[in-house]
């Protein structure tokens, strides 16, 4: 992957953000919003880090 | 007496002809997208405070909610300003005049852009008329879109979207019909997480422009910039959608331009 400089700090910023949020609904007490939920967020992670490396 | 009727009667059918004359049917292309949990931010801040810390509380609050989607308009407000600057048309220069007047007739747009709430909407009509070429009106949108989507989720206040062609009525400057209705039910019901879903018939208007382009310059830019549009969507691993591929090569390569420019100098000086 092409690196563009003023992109990387954007997207390792947003990496981090999918990674936090997915890993805030593990914590999530409803089993049913973490069924819903981290599998979508898993898959938002998976993209960005398909978009680096950072 | 009668007379008098009559002519109130057709002046008044006239004047209905002339309205409806004005309104302008047809296919639009809409991108629909809002900031996700706002909504139960607003909710917080409704109460009136009655007390110095519950003003300050308050602020925080109205920071957290208003302002965050002040930042998402004033940032859309100058990655538009970017894309309108004249510096642009510098690599113009030294093209035949006719090359040029077709260069500028094929940037140009009638798209409108719509604010309510926390959401956005950006539409453009699909009638290739006078003052609007649509695959550019598409084009400039899926940049936006793409570009609010990268540094929405970079501050950690993340946007959802749809994006498709549909029918609409224009009518004293507001869009209705299936074609706002088609791109907000993609980011209602469809989308699910941060992501821009794209309806299939819009995938099925660019692979059609693509093929179906005809000869001379005009149909070899309507070719490429159909091409280009597809390259800058992707099937989503995760339920075979077609979305917005912001953070893919296409777009990368496209943004390296404007990396010092646009939305991305004020974003990453906010990043979290």
């Amino acid at each position: 992957m092409e690196s563009v400089p003023g992109l990387r700090p954007l997207l390792a910023s947003a990496l981090a953000f999918a990674v936090k949020s997915r890993d805030d609904f593990k914590q999530h007490p409803e089993e049913h919003v973490r069924a819903k939920l981290i599998p979508r967020y898993q898959a938002l992670v998976s993209y960005l880090e398909a978009a680096g490396p950072f | 007496m009668s007379r008098a009727r009559n002519r109130r009667q057709r002046a008044a059918r006239k004047a209905k002809r002339d309205r409806n004359d004005e309104l302008q049917f047809g296919f639009w292309f809409v991108a629909f997208f809002d900031l996700l949990g706002i909504r139960e931010k607003y909710l917080e801040t409704d109460y009136f405070p009655t007390n110095d810390e519950e003003v300050r509380t308050l602020r925080t609050k109205l920071k957290n909610s208003v302002g965050v989607v002040q930042g998402l308009r004033r940032l859309l407000d100058r990655f538009e300003a970017g894309m309108k600057d004249p510096s642009h048309d510098e690599r113009l220069h030294g093209l035949p005049a006719g090359t040029r007047a077709l260069v500028k007739e094929l940037r140009q747009t009638r798209a409108i852009r719509l604010n309510f709430s926390d959401a956005i909407m950006l539409q453009c009509p699909l009638a290739a008329d006078g003052g609007n070429f649509p695959l550019r009106g598409i084009y400039d949108a899926l940049q936006k879109c793409g570009a609010m989507m990268m540094v929405s989720l970079a501050a950690g206040h993340p946007i959802r979207g749809g994006l498709d062609v549909g029918t609409g009525i224009l009518d004293g400057g507001e869009l209705f019909g299936a074609a706002p209705a088609k791109a907000y039910l993609l980011e209602s019901k469809c989308a699910g997480y941060p992501r821009l879903v794209v309806g299939d018939t819009l995938i099925a208007r660019l692979v059609d422009a693509q093929r179906s382009a005809t000869g001379g310059v005009r149909g070899n830019v309507e070719r490429q910039i159909a091409e280009r549009l597809l390259s800058l969507l992707r099937r989503d691993d995760f339920d075979q959608r077609w979305i917005v591929d912001y953070a893919g090569p296409a777009f990368r390569k496209g943004w390296r331009v404007c990396q010092d420019s646009g939305p991305f100098s004020p974003a990453r000086s906010r990043l979290r």
